[in-house]
């Protein structure tokens, strides 16, 4: 008897798990069933991929508040997931781009680079892509740019005050010795933003300058995080009292619920949020469909209201609360092409500062 | 008959090929192919990603590594042991209460205790800061030790419990009547009898230790280790040969760890007859009332810092800071039904699967290697402790590199996270059956031969049934182990088939607390029920033998 | 008088433990605890050893309570069944461990002390070997000789013999008489069989259900059990009756059966085992076991009529 009841427990188990297939299974071919009629209902030419799944990897922080008014819209599906570029690279590598991943969005542009290089890329040049700056996409249609990221500091407003610091105005403020310890950075080596800052101010001060500061604030820095987004984390928990960072819609958030200010220096260094389509992608036409979409005006603006940046788009308003605290004009002048040749060189320099 | 018995051999031969098969397909085959790959640059064979790995740099994080593993080990193991001291020597209803909370506290994935702590002890943290005025800079190898440490503890002390249990309690008692007080009991009978055990633990918390990249990455600072290192060329810079290729630096520490383990694993279970021992409860061994005193404390503090952590998770995912204010609200738990109810449901269903196979194929291993001695599981063996040593996220890259195409694509799939979990945590089931089978009398089975039953009967009905409460506990382990498992799977994952530990990673490190928590909530709900179904069944089993 | 146990009682339950123990034991005395399992034997023991703490009653140790004592401060030394030998230590380190405790000799001294208890017991040569490595027999005399070595002037031994086999047993038992005779150690021995505490013991306490039942020499425990029980406890027994309603014991070595064609008694059944046959002899509803010893079975057949011839009964005390 009771060997009957413990082999039944043990089967209600073996069957729980399988029911649990079994109905994601179901929901899965329900859903394709009403797509497949909503396709005979509805208009064919406006939604031509309605149904269509789109696989995305994104690493855009905030992006995915907009990706509902583009299914509504255009009626493809988006399944998602939130990876660093670094990351989908190694992936992309370890599979030989064999990717089930459509469209890559946002993240690193020296990323980018590397996928085209090795293949990974489907080349596809938007029409929309007019509306954009030439410096910030792939002269060949590789990947195009979604927003401008520029970058500055962030600051606890509680710890400046308790600490009795000063609001740093210049990079070069950030290298005076009241701010020992005081800084947080990211590790260029693993963050693509911090290396933006890093090769941008090497680019605007000029080699001899800029290493002179890297030197000097490397002193000032107990701690180098390990993404981009940790310096805001960790200032905005009282852990540090300034964070080099990407200022984003995420900063202002950060604002709202810890005590912090996102602050631009003197110069703004920047590096573009580009968007690809994978070249191993079965569904390009509906990829396409998307790329479009969000390089439009229209497509443009919803992203900026799901996270506030500087919209590649030059027809785009940049958003209120940034352009209330930056003055275009003080985005460098950005030689991104150098920034991926160079970054080898750099870094391995870099290494050596740290290391000392 | 006789044909009935051959046709039952035939299938049993069967079940061997395949299990074999299933183990070098899906353990040693990919493990090989991300070294062969390492072992090429441009499609050439090259030593390239080989050529700097024993440069300065790497030295000095083989030693940095090497140290804090061990450190971090040695304090798990010491924390651990009074622990389970404690517990072991109070008995009764406190022993289960202790058991039941490193249970839970095990279910906790590592990163968001690392959250939890940071928030209580770190610069500005609540405790250190907030209550005691204190500014600690948690960055850097104390943090690690520290956070490695408290980790490593829940494991261990049940470990300790477990082979505090095995002492068989005569000798306690014999040694008091031979004149030795207490404490002299401790230091000459107690600990040296549990010496197999103490080391078992402390060498399987440096393989675990030494290949943990997580606390490094969070809480390491400018402290670098190898572990993290490695990490990192994949993560951040994508140089997936090179990251492998330092891996292979990871190896030799952590095999000649897990060597000893292994070794002192068995020793442990053959140690004394088991047959007469006494309840604690009639022992009449009290511990020496410092070393009471002492690992009370530890105990106390351990318990604190889990319920204050576990409370701040329960708190992040109720509530909103705003301007330094807590405010409750149900955003999170709604946000989360309404986007992450469906990758919880498939990370469930992976988990139950990954836990049942896994366990069936550990028990299986274990059968035919220590019941059956065939040939060649030994080696198979080995094998399936693989992926348990080598740090997670290179198991993972292993599968995207063979399974992307071929025969078998699996890439982008849910069938490659539940196969990938299955194997990556086969050894837990493998090590529970071979304590088991220790004490199972081979005899058992030929009696079950000389009854008439065929191998595949006898594995059936004799053996499945005795090793029941092992399976149990297996798959306990198991379940929890794939359910918050983030290294191997963070690769893995597509947008098809997210699972609830990797959102949850990933939500960490976008800063999004609240749904972390909530997600972190759910994951400690789950185990904790499929946990407490499980044991319920077991000590229903108890029961019912007695 | 070296121990005194007053009134010492020990309940896990209702009706489990000890109830009421009163028991003086001589210097030099060997004292066996005799009964089945669960009558509270190995209690008794342990609250000597001080492995369990009495509910009530008194432990006196040549006149002083040490009741509240724990085991290392009291001067008994315990004989384990499987004989709790420490797996980690060597033969000579197991014997020394009690000399360097219990004695608080250093380390140094009490191994040279234990070689001396290690010959006594007859293991000379086997100082250095690995607990694992001995046989039972073997075992048995190191947890023996541990004991001994403590110099505790009370030796508890709690079935020692039992995990052995008969031959070695009934070896052992004959040693252990003469290393006792020897060291004229007081020991306490408990068992469930009666043919150690026959064979062992100047007295007998035969226990059932935590109570004693008697106290006595084996010859009285034998010949004059004071009830059935005791009487079966310790070997086999016909029970007759007489007209007035008293019972007596009949052991059935001391029948002997009568040539007699047309007897009252019918030979049912027999054993023949050599050294002595056994036989169930039928008479109506009354059946009676007889041992005949050596020859003197070998005349009968199953089937003959027979009488029988009693050479010696008991009374017993209850009705």
């Amino acid at each position: 008897m009771n060997k009957t009841k413990k082999l039944i427990s043990l089967l209600l188990i073996i069957v729980l798990s399988f029911t649990l297939v079994a109905c994601g299974d179901t929901k899965v071919v329900e859903e394709e069933k009403e797509v497949v009629e909503g396709t005979n209902e509805e208009v064919v030419k406006e939604k031509p991929y309605e149904g269509t799944v789109l696989e995305v990897s994104v690493a855009y922080g905030g992006a995915d508040a907009s990706f509902e008014a583009f299914t509504e819209e255009t009626g493809i599906e988006i399944e998602w997931v939130s990876m660093s570029t670094g990351a989908k690279l190694s992936q992309l590598q370890a599979e030989e781009g064999k990717t089930t991943t459509d469209i890559w969005f946002g993240g690193g542009v020296d990323s980018y680079i590397n996928a085209r290089e090795l293949g990974y890329l489907h080349q596809y040049n938007s029409p929309e892509y007019a509306n954009i700056d030439d410096k910030y996409i792939d002269s060949e249609g590789y990947y195009g740019a979604l927003a401008i990221v520029p970058h500055g500091i962030i600051i606890n407003n509680d710890l400046i005050e308790e600490l009795g610091l000063d609001i740093p105005e210049t990079w070069e403020d950030l290298t005076d010795p009241q701010y020992k310890g005081e800084i947080i950075m990211a590790d260029p080596s693993i963050s693509g933003g911090q290396y933006a800052i890093h090769s941008g101010l090497l680019q605007h001060m000029g080699e001899e300058a800029g290493w002179a500061f890297w030197e000097a604030i490397d002193k000032n820095v107990d701690y180098y995080g390990q993404s981009g987004g940790e310096p805001g984390q960790k200032v905005a928990e009282g852990e540090f009292a300034i964070g080099l960072t990407a200022i984003t819609g995420g900063t202002f958030g950060l604002a709202e619920t810890a005590p912090v200010t996102p602050v631009f220096l003197d110069s703004v260094p920047w590096i573009p949020a580009p968007i690809a389509i994978f070249e191993n992608s079965q569904n390009k036409d509906a990829a396409k469909v998307f790329v479009d979409w969000y390089v439009s005006d229209h497509g443009q603006t919803i992203l900026k209201d799901a996270d506030a940046r500087i919209m590649a788009n030059r027809n785009v308003e940049p958003p209120a609360d940034l352009a209330a605290i930056l003055d275009m004009d003080k985005l460098i002048d950005f030689d991104l092409v150098k920034m991926g040749s160079d970054r080898e060189s750099t870094l391995a320099r870099w290494a050596e500062i740290i290391g000392e | 008959m006789n044909r009935n018995i051959s046709y039952s051999s035939l299938l049993e031969k069967a079940i061997i090929i395949l299990l074999i098969i299933a183990f070098l397909l899906f353990i040693l085959y990919p493990i090989a192919g991300l070294f062969v790959r390492s072992l090429t640059e441009g499609g050439q064979w090259s030593l390239f990603y080989y050529k700097d790995l024993f440069k300065e740099e790497n030295i000095e994080l083989i030693r940095n590594s090497v140290f804090v593993a061990s450190l971090s080990s040695i304090c798990a193991t010491i924390l651990a042991l009074c622990i389970g001291l404690y517990a072991h020597f109070k008995g009764g209803r406190i022993r289960d209460l202790i058991y039941r909370g490193l249970m839970i506290s095990m279910i906790s994935p590592p990163f968001i205790s690392s959250i939890g702590l940071l928030t209580l002890f770190g610069r500005r943290g609540l405790i250190s800061y907030g209550l005691l005025g204190l500014t600690l800079n948690p960055y850097g190898w104390h943090g690690i030790v520290l956070l490695q440490s408290l980790g490593g503890i829940p494991l261990s002390a049940m470990f300790m419990m477990a082979g505090l249990n095995q002492i068989d309690s005569r000798l306690i008692l014999a040694s008091r009547d031979l004149g030795a007080n207490p404490w002299q009991t401790l230091k000459n009978v107690i600990l040296p009898s549990l010496i197999p055990t103490i080391l078992s633990v402390l060498f399987l918390r440096f393989t675990m230790n030494i290949s943990d990249f997580t606390t490094p990455v969070i809480i390491g600072g400018r402290f670098n280790v190898l572990a993290t290192e490695a990490y990192l060329r994949v993560y951040a810079q994508a140089n997936l040969n090179g990251a492998a290729a330092m891996t292979v630096l990871l190896l030799p520490p952590a095999l000649v760890a897990f060597y000893f383990y292994n070794n002192n694993l068995q020793k442990t279970n053959t140690l004394s007859d088991r047959s007469k021992v006494l309840d604690v409860e009639t022992l009449n061994y009290k511990l020496p009332r410092l070393v009471n005193f002492i690992s009370g404390t530890i105990t106390l503090v351990f318990f604190i810092i889990m319920v204050v952590q576990y409370g701040n998770i329960f708190i992040q995912a109720i509530s909103r800071n705003v301007s330094g204010k807590l405010v409750f609200t149900t955003d999170h738990l709604h946000f989360f039904q309404d986007r992450h109810l469906d990758a919880l449901l498939r990370t469930i269903h992976m988990a139950l699967i990954a836990a049942l196979l896994s366990t069936l194929f550990g028990v299986m291993l274990s059968y035919y290697n220590r019941m059956r001695r065939i040939p060649g599981m030994k080696s198979i063996e080995f094998i399936g402790s693989l992926p348990y040593i080598i740090p997670g996220i290179f198991f993972g890259l292993a599968y995207i590199v063979v399974f992307h195409n071929g025969p078998i694509k699996m890439t982008g799939t849910l069938i490659i996270l539940i196969v990938n979990c299955t194997f990556r945590h086969v050894s837990v089931g493998n090590k529970a059956a071979n304590a088991t089978f220790e004490n199972i009398d081979k005899k058992l089975e030929w009696a079950s031969y000389d009854l008439g039953a065929s191998k595949l009967q006898s594995l059936v009905t004799l053996i499945f049934p005795m090793l029941r409460p092992t399976f149990l506990t297996s798959f306990i382990n198991a379940f929890t182990a794939c359910m918050t498992t983030v290294g191997p799977l963070m690769l893995l994952v597509s947008p098809k088939n997210l699972i609830i530990s990797v959102l949850m990673f990933s939500e960490v490190s976008n800063g999004r607390y609240g749904q972390a928590a909530v997600m972190g909530l759910s994951l400690i709900l789950i185990t904790f029920t499929v946990n407490l179904i499980a044991m319920a069944l077991m000590t229903r089993e108890k029961r019912i033998t007695r | 008088m070296i121990l005194e146990l007053k009134n010492l009682t020990k309940m896990y339950d209702d009706k489990n433990g000890v109830a009421s123990f009163n028991l003086a034991v001589e210097r030099g005395e060997f004292i066996t605890l005799l009964g089945p399992s669960g009558c509270g034997k190995t209690t008794t023991l342990n609250l000597i050893g001080g492995f369990l703490q009495a509910d009530s009653g008194e432990i006196l140790m040549e006149g002083k309570d040490i009741s509240s004592l724990p085991p290392e401060a009291r001067k008994v030394s315990t004989v384990f069944q499987n004989y709790a030998l420490f797996p980690h230590l060597n033969v000579l380190e197991n014997v020394a461990y009690g000399i360097r405790f219990f004695r608080k000799y250093s380390k140094k001294k009490a191994l040279l002390a234990a070689e001396e208890f290690v010959h006594l017991v007859g293991l000379s040569g086997y100082e250095k070997s690995n607990i694992g490595n001995l046989s039972g027999g073997q075992q048995q005399r190191v947890a023996l000789a541990r004991s001994i070595a403590t110099g505790a002037e009370l030796l508890l031994l709690d079935e020692p013999l039992s995990n052995l086999d008969v031959a070695l047993r009934t070896h052992l038992r004959k040693e252990l008489k003469e290393i006792q005779r020897k060291t004229k150690t007081t020991m306490i021995y408990v068992t469930h069989d009666q043919e150690e505490g026959l064979s062992l013991s100047d007295r007998i306490v035969v226990m059932d259900k935590g109570l004693i039942v008697q106290i006595g020499s084996p010859r009285e425990i034998y010949y004059k059990p004071v009830n059935s029980y005791v009487a079966d406890f310790v070997g086999k027994s016909n029970f007759l009756e007489d007209e007035k309603g008293n019972q007596y014991i009949l052991r059935p070595e001391d029948v002997n059966i009568i040539e007699k064609p047309g007897g009252k008694y019918i030979i049912e059944q027999m054993v023949f085992l050599g050294h002595r046959t056994e036989y169930i002899l039928r008479n109506g509803e009354e059946k009676v076991e007889v041992h005949l010893q050596g020859i003197r079975g070998k005349d009968f057949n199953l089937g003959d009529s027979v009488d029988i011839e009693i050479l010696f009964k008991s009374k017993l005390n209850n009705g």
